[in-house]
Formats: C-alpha cells, structure tokens, sequence
C-alpha cells in the first residue's frame, strides 16, 4: 500500500450531483480496492491558467489516499473515458501528506515556499499523521544537504 | 523585480529546508515563471540543481492541471 494524491479537473457546467457521483466513484474504487481515503477536498470551481475544451473555469477535486498500486490505473481508465473529467493527475505521496488547502491558507501557503520567516511549518505539521511518511522525508534531507555544494557552480 | 537584490544568490529552498515542492501551490510557482510562462533559470534565481529539478517537475504537475500558464496571459496566439 503506498499514499498516491490525485487531482480531478471538471466541467464546470457539470451540476453537483454530477460531481458528487465522480467522486463517489473515486471513493468506491479506492475501498473496493482496500485502500484507505485520508483526504477528499474540494477547492470549488477555480479559474483555469488556460483554456480547456474552451472552459475557462473548472471543478477541482482533490484526493489523498493510501491503496495498492493497482488503484491508480484503474482509477486513470476510468477518467479516460469520461467526458466531464477534463484532466486528471495521480502522483506518489513523497514525505509529508499533503496539507489540506483552505480557501486562503493559500496565502499562507505561498510563504512557506518563498516567506524567508517561518523554515519548519512546511515539514512539521503533516509528518505527524503516519510514521511511514515520517521515514520517507528523512533521507532526502541527507539527498538536500549532500547537494548543497552544488550551489556555488 | 519578482526577485529582491542580494549580494550573493542563495537557493530559497534550501535556506527554508523545504525538501517537497507542492504542485498545487500556483502561487508560489508563479514566481518562478517568466511573464511569458517560461520556467526562469536557476542562474537567475539562485535555486539550487536539486532544487531547480523538484520545481521543474512541480510547474510541469501544475501546468497539466492548469493550474500554471503554459503561455502567459497576452503572450497567447
């Protein structure tokens, strides 16, 4: 079992019932398959960077679970073939889970990449949750700190 | 300028021990792309190699979600 986070892009024309069933989808395929949800968000309809199939909006849902590596591929034929997920994306969990993202922790967000203030929130706060993540962060900090030389080139 | 004047460059991750780079976090990754919507280089941000690689493959994530511009906005044909 390992923690895979997946993004849904949807038709914002699609009503709520519609997006509610997709992801009840996600949801079945994912216990059918033992796997566990940690997280489903819904960050609402957001403006697109770009235009897909000339929607300039979309539904974003957002999962994190843990499941056997079939999940995903089962998960991706099912998005294929569905005409209101407009793009998808299922990627490995590395390190911390991902933290959930309120509307405007967004903010909050961005200064834990850029912000010279505050160094440690962005690992801390989800290593908590499961030791097995905990463990998969610590060797790349030897990966980060082995490379710091590097900077000088 | 997107990126304040220092006397030496340094890699802002690393000065932040920030060892994952969200794909989700455009805001962030905005400031690491060109008006245009071209990844900047790391000799002018001063990114680090291993963390210029982890943000490359962030922005790509977050491009196909579109999330981050492929093209910047005007910049379109």
């Amino acid at each position: 079992m390992r923690f895979y986070e997946t993004t849904i892009v949807l038709d914002p024309q699609s009503e709520d019932a519609v997006i509610e069933r997709e992801v009840e989808k996600v949801t079945n395929t994912i216990a059918r398959a033992e796997g566990k949800l940690v997280t489903t968000q819904k960050w609402g309809v957001k403006r697109m960077a770009y235009p897909i199939q000339k929607h300039a909006q979309a539904h974003y849902v957002h999962f994190v679970y843990q499941a056997p590596p079939s999940v995903p591929g089962e998960l991706e034929s099912m998005f294929r073939i569905n005409e209101t997920i407009l793009r998808h994306l299922t990627v490995l969990v590395e390190g911390p889970l991902p933290k959930p993202r309120t509307a405007e922790t967004h903010g909050e967000a961005t200064s834990t990449v850029s912000g010279p203030v505050e160094p440690a929130p962005a690992v801390q706060p989800t290593a908590a949750p499961t030791g097995a993540t905990t463990a998969e962060s610590s060797p790349d900090t030897t990966v980060a700190v082995a490379d710091e030389p590097d900077k000088t080139s | 300028m997107a990126f304040e004047r220092r006397s030496r460059k340094t890699c802002r991750f690393c000065e932040n021990t920030i060892l994952h780079i969200d794909y989700k976090d455009e805001k962030a990754l905005r400031r690491y792309l060109s008006e245009r919507g071209k990844i900047v280089p790391r000799r002018i941000t001063g990114t680090c190699a291993w963390h210029q690689r982890k943000l490359t493959l962030a922005i790509k994530r977050g491009r196909h979600l579109a999330l981050l511009p492929f093209v910047g906005v005007g910049y379109r044909r």
